[in-house]
């Protein structure tokens, strides 16, 4: 039944610039993950998640941006965003 | 086969199962000569088992307590400790000192947050977030929610059982 899921993480992993793509629910669990995207991120985008809901914004679920830029290591992008009960984070590259 | 110890002539002075708990002349005697709680009483004629009995008991028992804690308690508020304000800015000047002191040291630093500092218009000149991200987190994020709607438990055999009659 994941299969899906599966299918759906591989075609977001061939958008141009897209390295990793991680999948959770509200509780951290990690749903998949691939490339870049660690099991690990899994709890910490779930967080991030639950407390930019406490936003007063519009009824829209707000988009949470990380900008990492490092000097070992390329500058990367990671994109949160709720939907419903499942947290999607896409890492892309700069 | 064994021996009874019982049986072994041991030291009659150690208390063991055929001790008497209440002593020969009925009265209740401590079992640790050295507990300060229980204290030997006069001879009460009420019987052993009754209820006033046990009320002298515990009544004794609580005497013994508070005697106890009234010899083991500091009363601070009855202490004469006054200082001059001189002295008390002076102690107040030496424990921040101190605690400088200890909280100076590196592992105490932690990093902060990257600030804006006096210049903010160079974090609002920074370039936003390309509207062309938004629109494919945002697809993607609906695409999986709807995705996850496969996932659901299925029924392999009936939760509950019923058991067969005998």
């Amino acid at each position: 039944m994941e299969t899906t899921l599966q299918e759906k993480i591989k075609e977001v992993m061939q958008q141009p610039n897209v390295s990793g793509v991680v999948c959770a629910d509200m509780s951290g669990l990690c749903l998949g993950h691939k490339g870049d995207g660690s099991e690990k991120l899994a709890g910490p985008i779930a967080a991030m998640c639950e407390e930019a809901n406490k936003l007063p914004t519009s009824q829209e679920l707000p988009v949470i941006v990380v900008e990492a830029y490092g000097s070992n290591t390329e500058a990367k992008t990671l994109l949160i965003k709720q939907s419903d009960k499942v947290c999607t984070g896409i890492i892309k590259d700069v | 086969m064994g021996c009874c110890e019982s049986c072994m002539g041991k030291n009659d002075d150690e208390p063991n199962e055929r001790t008497s708990l209440l002593g020969p002349s009925g009265n209740a005697i401590p079992v640790n000569s050295a507990d300060p709680i229980s204290t030997p009483y006069d001879y009460d004629p009420t019987p052993v088992g009754s209820i006033a009995h046990s009320k002298l008991d515990e009544q004794s028992m609580f005497n013994g307590i508070i005697t106890q804690y009234n010899n083991e308690i500091i009363d601070i508020t009855s202490m004469d400790t006054k200082i001059d304000a001189v002295e008390y800015m002076n102690r107040v000047q030496l424990y921040n000192r101190k605690v400088a002191s200890l909280t100076s040291g590196s592992r105490y630093k932690q990093k902060h947050l990257h600030s804006s500092g006096n210049n903010p218009t160079n974090v609002l000149k920074c370039p936003s977030v390309p509207v062309d991200d938004l629109i494919l987190i945002t697809e993607v994020a609906d695409e999986i929610r709807k995705a996850m709607n496969d996932f659901k438990v299925e029924k392999q055999q009936e939760l509950v059982l019923s058991l067969a009659r005998r």
